[in-house]
Parts: structure tokens; sequence; C-alpha cells
């Protein structure tokens, strides 16, 4: 049986998700197809300013890691994606 | 304790000659070069070189992921090329009948196609592992469910960097990979 693993939430459009209202764990971004625009992390549920990290336009392909645990996310995960870039945002509650 | 390994699954490019080679059609069954690399969809080709065929079948027949009988046909001459929307995890035959029609030169191939369902329902992906080789790496579309060939959880590019891309993530339906490009692609899971 298959043990509690990670979530994930897949964006492939130039918008803002809310991935998870609340607390949790970001373990991090796979960037799948080169980013056409910058890609805002925020610890929140409003507004478009980051505040864990912005990923520039058009970096690499890859994943994009919070360390080996992840990191505690108090508000909850918000992703800006300033143009249709291909990302999997991985996470846990 | 012992630790649960994760599977590893090598999904080739699509290939049109893979489960049976090219040769000159005639009735029958035909020779079944190789089983499909996982459980995914097939291709049937027939080269019809001086459209002389008038008549005949192609069935492909076989097991899918679950084990149940399953089973594509192509109808001659309406369809010269079919790309199957079922998933075969096993052929058992490929048998041409009725045809008529056939000249020198008119050939078939029947092969694997680019979509590869690994599991049905959940699942945890752990892992896709891009290595490249001499030709065009991708698109990979990794999707959770059982069906279609839309991304929910990636669409890794075409000529994606040659690396792992560790997801670590739960899928509820199932995986799915559809293949596109000339290179194949290692895909762990667990389940």
């Amino acid at each position: 049986m298959l043990k509690d693993l990670n979530s994930y939430a897949y964006i492939s459009t130039g918008t803002t998700t809310q991935v998870l209202t609340g607390p949790g764990v970001l373990v991090g971004i796979m960037v799948n197809t080169t980013a056409a625009g910058t890609i805002k992390v925020i610890d929140g549920t409003a507004g478009v300013t980051a505040n864990i990290a912005t990923l520039k336009a058009s970096i690499g392909e890859g994943w994009y890691g919070f360390g080996a645990n992840g990191i505690a996310i108090s508000a909850g995960i918000r992703i800006v994606t300033a143009a249709a870039s291909d990302i999997t945002v991985v996470y846990r509650t | 304790m012992p630790k649960t390994l994760a599977t590893a699954a090598l999904i080739l490019p699509a290939t049109s000659n893979y489960i049976v080679a090219s040769v000159a059609i005639a009735n029958g069954a035909q020779t079944i070069a190789h089983q499909p690399d996982v459980p995914r969809n097939i291709t049937i080709t027939v080269t019809d070189a001086n459209a002389s065929i008038d008549a005949g079948t192609v069935t492909v027949t076989g097991t899918d992921i679950s084990g149940n009988p399953v089973s594509e046909v192509m109808t001659m001459p309406a369809n010269l090329t079919k790309t199957g929307t079922k998933t075969f995890k096993k052929i058992t035959s490929v048998v041409v009948a009725s045809l008529h029609g056939q000249e020198a030169g008119d050939t078939i191939v029947v092969g694997i196609g680019a979509n590869a369902q690994l599991t049905i329902g959940a699942t945890h992906l752990v892992s896709a592992v891009i290595t490249g080789g001499a030709g065009t790496s991708g698109p990979y579309t990794i999707i959770d469910g059982t069906s279609g060939t839309t991304g929910n959880v990636a669409v890794l590019k075409a000529g994606v960097r040659e690396q792992t891309y560790p997801y670590d993530c739960m899928l509820g339906s199932g995986l799915r990979v559809v293949v596109a490009g000339t290179e194949s692609v290692t895909i762990n899971y667990e389940q």
C-alpha cells in the first residue's frame, strides 16, 4: 500500500493559482518547459508579490526544490505565472 | 526493514514496425517480432503501392493492462493506416483476412503508438529520466488518468534537457505517458 505522499498542481498558462490554502509544505517546483515568463512563489492567499522566490523568465527546465523536507507554508501556496510556463508544483498538507 | 523499490519503465518512442516487421501483405496470421515494451496503443500501416487493394481487414488481438481481451480492426481500403486507441499489454495475434487486390510491393507493418498506460489507479510518480540520444527528445506528456493525450501533470518540452525530473507525487487515477519524438524515456513509479 502506498504511503501518504506529496500532491501536485499542474499549471500551463499565465495565471495566478492558489495551489493550497492554509498551512502546508512546499517541496519544490518542476519546470517542465522553459518558462516563458517569471514564476512568483508566494506564501499567502492574496496579491502577486513574491515572498518565497521568483524564478526568472526563461529559466531552464528542471527541479527547483526547497530542501530535502521542503519548507513550511503558513498561509497558503500561491503561484503567479507571468506567461504560459509549464510547471508542476509539488507540495503536501 | 525492507524498502519498497520503484518500478522502472523504459518507454520506447512510437515505432511503426515494432510488432510486425515489414512483410508482403497476405491473408493469415502475421509473425509477431516483439511484444509491446509497456502497455500502449498500437499502429497499423499498409502500403498499397499502386492503390490496388480493394478489400481486407487487419485484426490485432491481445490483452489490456488488466488482462482483459482487447482488439483493434482496420478495414481496407477505406483505411490503410490506423492509430489505435486501446491499450495492449500483450499481443496474441495479428491476422489479415478477406484480402483482395494486393500486388507486388504491398506491405504491412504493425507498431507501437505514442500512448503508454503504465498503471491504473493510485500511483506514486517518482521521476522521469531523460537520457537523450541522437534523435529528438519529447515532448513527454505525463497524465494522471487513463485516456487522452492532454497533460495534467507535466509536459516536458521537445528537446528537454537530459537529467532526472524527480516529481515525487501521488497520482489518483493512473499513470499515462505520451511519448513524442524519437527518444525513449524512463519513468519510475510505485503502485
